[in-house]
């Protein structure tokens, strides 16, 4: 079945509101973030930063510091190698200045000493010659001819004439003739705004803790929104292989985005080979504020014109983006966000990325859309109030959808902004009375998703609770959200998955939690292992039965017969929809149960009639071997066994199985009640005590 | 700097421990004692995610030497549930989703645990103002405050039965 198909189902688990996983952890205090880790021979990393925004760094001169007690390496630039592509330059220069601090905070140096006092002492004695030079940090002044270009080199090919050097991007969007379209507006209205590059703010300053190993094996700890990315980084910045760099991504104390990159890492790792020990580096607030990525810094002019009945007759927008020190194609975001949720037939958006002496910009929510969204929707708010008009009547009537051709090009699907701006319309709050000192107003928006590259592992554990591993750090409540769609899927209750995020040894690869894509891609990942597992197992139960495979169905949490595989008079459930019959009269003789029991196993390839494998590969033998007052022989021991009873019975062991489990759940039961005490007392074999009755595999093979 | 020796109470158990003079509680407790529930957000004392209570007083610990411990007894977010057994407030934010990230959160516990032992029936805007000094970025503060009344509420009903 095609995971895209739509189609209306009830769900039993998705959809109910859980405890999340991870909440004991984190009321205690025992999860553990970036600066909670700690390892044997821990160095202490610490990070020299500009005090200018702008100097050629002439020369550093680390001797003192290396000298000082307790040093155990100090890096600089020198330290690292030149990466080819531009990208992983521009982030391994952001992470240690090569030739210029770019930006107050820059780092320039940094050493690992035994304690944060030595450290902090050794940063004092490093000796930096800089060269001041004239900086710029506002967006148009650095545009603007004549002024100090940050970096020599990188502008765009064809600056127009009347910019600097600092411009390195251009981006166009949209289609029509605007100029036509304002011909027709009754009321145009032109206004510009800029935007700060305001910080995510996340209460968890940026930590790592990394060990490099004399053969070159590293193992890094970090908090991040995707550590394989860091992988990719940290292992392009290092020249070492991926396969060589495990990083296992701690809880994160929040991102928003700004944890989507490496600031500390690579220093750390340069830090921790140089030094032969383990170097752990926390950022302080000051650090974070002075060196980590806020969004970008905008100047935004929009122009828009309506009709006196409120349909916006054109559009356009010139977008003036700095993502700071280095070349950053946000604009191009603001760009093809800033009209989207409107249909316009005359729209067009200009944007261009330049220089600034700031630090390096990192996502944070939607990074580049909320800047362009809120210069058109304040245009558009100003009309409605010029024109009399209702803002939401207004957004309805020039309301994007399905087959609306974007303002960046493509034509929408199905989506969602009338259905909202409708509910929106029909809610009390809309029309409820004000009271003095408030307000109402509302907006529109639009951002992108994608699904991005999610790997998912989903094992069976022997009891019949399942691991979900994924890749993705868990930033709002995914492992949540992934339990829910697993135990949606499988049938059996959220509480019996555990999802864990997995090192990047453990795992395919996996991208960032960014986007607003965890939920969608790795849960769609989830899915698609959950029913994976299920086919499986009923295969391997259709084996075991000697039935076709589309003849065993999976309900509730276990495999069953379909269809005339099941007949009515075996399949006596209880009120649960639990078999409970035993059928004692139709058993077969002991010895007829063993030879069936050989023939059972040997057919199935992966077993070769070798029980005592014990399979533990082999999520099938699980959930047999999980039953172990239960247990295999039970398979064997109806009329039709490996035929049509035997079908059910396994469908008996899962349900006696699940069963107990449940009944532990309800009733409080600290153990398992055991099969002999829950249906039908025939079932001798069912007693714990008796070593004889208890037909695990294991058993089986000594007999 | 020579280091200091300092003996205290920390969650009822004694503790000794050396520090350099300048070092901050919160710091000997993360570095040199390996309790790490309190966290260091800013490091100045304005987001209180390092909060724990000393000598009954609540404090941030970034903002105290680990030498002025001496003496004293002091509560971290360790020490708040019974065993295996939560308090109440640790149990109403899990069932009131008053926590996301969580790094805020043993911080914004040890503070609303110290206004409950003195005002068991805080009204919402006392609430607000005592936890003004513990900010949070992810959950917003409305389920945080619903978390507190709740475990107010059952505090105040398990002491009417005792």
């Amino acid at each position: 079945m095609s995971l895209d198909e739509y189609s209306r189902r009830e769900f039993k688990q998705v959809g109910t509101r859980p405890r999340r996983p991870d909440g004991v952890d984190k009321v205690t205090g025992r999860a553990m973030y970036g600066a909670d880790a700690s390892a044997p021979g821990m160095l202490v990393g610490r990070i020299l930063r500009s005090p200018h925004a702008h100097a050629r760094i002439k020369a550093i001169d680390t001797a003192a510091a290396e000298a000082l007690a307790g040093v155990k390496a100090v890096i600089t630039a020198a330290d690292f190698g030149l990466p080819d592509d531009d990208f992983t330059r521009d982030v391994q220069d952001n992470c240690m200045a090569r030739g210029k601090a770019l930006y107050d905070g820059h780092a320039v140096a940094a050493v690992a000493a035994v304690d944060a006092a030595t450290a902090k002492a050794a940063l004092k004695l490093i000796r930096v010659d800089y060269e001041t030079l004239p900086h710029v940090t506002d967006v148009d002044a650095a545009m603007a001819p004549g002024a100090p270009v940050v970096q020599e080199g990188r502008a765009l090919e064809n600056v127009p004439a009347g910019m600097s050097a600092n411009v390195t991007s251009h981006c166009e969007f949209g289609h029509g003739d605007p100029a036509a379209g304002f011909a027709r507006a009754d009321r145009v209205i032109e206004r510009h705004f800029t935007t700060a590059a305001t910080h995510q703010g996340y209460i968890e300053p940026h930590a790592c803790l990394a060990s490099v190993s004399a053969d070159g094996k590293a193992d890094l700890w970090c908090c991040t929104q995707g550590h394989f990315f860091v992988r990719t980084l940290c292992s392009a910045i290092l020249g070492m292989e991926a396969s060589q760099l495990r990083v296992t991504a701690s809880e994160i104390g929040g991102g928003f985005g700004g944890k989507t990159t490496v600031f500390i890492e690579p220093v750390a790792l340069a830090l921790s080979r140089k030094a032969g020990r383990p170097v752990k580096i926390v950022m302080s607030r000051d650090e974070v504020f002075r060196a980590t990525g806020p969004t970008v810094s905008t100047s935004i002019e929009v122009k828009i014109g309506m009709t006196k009945d409120g349909r916006i007759t054109a559009g356009e927008a010139h977008l003036r983006y700095s993502g700071g020190a280095f070349p950053c194609a946000t604009v191009e975001m603001g760009g093809q966000a800033a009209f989207a949720a409107y249909d316009l037939d005359h729209v067009r958006t200009y944007g261009w990325n330049a220089l600034t002496n700031r630090p390096k910009e990192a996502a944070y929510r939607a990074p580049g859309a909320p800047q362009a969204i809120y210069a058109v929707e304040n245009v558009i708010d100003e009309l409605c109030l010029d024109l009399g008009l209702d803002p939401l009547e207004v957004r309805l009537k020039n309301a994007a959808t399905k087959g609306t051709k974007s303002s960046y090009g493509p034509t929408f699907p199905a989506i969602g902004l009338v259905a909202t701006l409708e509910a929106a319309k029909a809610h009390p709050h809309y029309t409820a009375p004000l009271a003095e000192g408030q307000g109402r107003g509302l907006s529109c928006g639009f951002w992108f998703n994608f699904g991005g590259n999610s790997c998912v592992s989903l094992n069976v554990n022997t009891d019949g609770t399942v691991g979900v591993t994924e890749g993705n750090p868990d930033i709002g409540g995914s492992r949540a959200s992934i339990s829910l769609m697993a135990a949606e899927e499988l049938g059996i209750p959220y509480e019996r998955i555990r999802t864990i995020v997995a090192d990047t040894a453990s795992l395919g690869y996996n991208d960032v939690t960014d986007g607003s894509r965890v939920t969608f891609a790795v849960g769609l990942a989830t899915i698609k292992a959950a029913r994976a597992a299920i086919r499986l197992m009923c295969e391997r139960a259709a084996k075991i039965w000697g039935i076709e495979a589309d003849a065993v169905e999976w309900k509730d949490g276990a495999a069953v017969p379909a269809g005339p595989n099941a007949p009515a008079d075996v399949a006596r459930r209880d009120r649960r929809g639990l078999v409970r019959d035993r059928r004692p009269d139709r058993r077969p003789p002991r010895g007829q149960c063993r030879r069936r029991r050989r023939q059972l196993w040997r057919p199935s390839g992966r077993c070769r009639g070798r029980p005592r494998d014990r399979g533990d590969q082999d999520p099938a033998l699980h959930d047999l071997s999980g039953c172990r007052q239960g247990g295999a022989s039970r398979l064997c021991r109806g009329p039709d066994a490996g035929r049509r009873g035997a079908g059910h019975r396994l469908g008996a062991e899962r349900g006696i199985y699940l069963w107990r489990r449940r009944a532990v759940a309800e009733r409080g039961l600290s153990r398992l009640p055991h099969p002999g005490r829950l249906g039908p007392a025939e079932d001798r074999h069912g007693d714990p005590g008796n070593p004889q009755s208890r037909p695990s595999l294991r058993g089986a093979r000594r007999r | 700097m020579k280091s200091l020796q300092v003996s205290t109470t920390i969650n009822g158990d004694a503790a000794e421990f050396l520090c350099a003079p300048d070092e901050t509680l919160l710091d000997v407790l993360r570095n040199r004692l390996g309790l790490t529930g309190a966290k260091e957000g800013c490091g100045t004392g304005d987001c209180g995610a390092c909060s724990v209570m000393l000598n009954g007083r609540l404090v941030c610990s970034c903002l105290v030497l680990g030498a002025e411990a001496e003496g004293a007894e002091i509560a971290t977010i360790e020490g708040l549930a019974e065993g295996d057994v939560l308090h109440p407030l640790q149990q109403a934010f899990i069932d009131h989703a008053a926590l996301q990230c969580g790094v805020c959160t043993p911080g914004i516990l040890v503070a609303a645990k110290a206004l409950l032992d003195r005002d068991p029936d805080p009204s919402d805007e006392a609430l607000r103002y005592w936890l003004a000094g513990n900010l949070c970025r992810c959950t917003g503060y409305d389920k945080i405050i619903a978390a507190v009344q709740a475990a107010a509420a059952e505090m105040r009903g398990a002491r009417d039965v005792a």
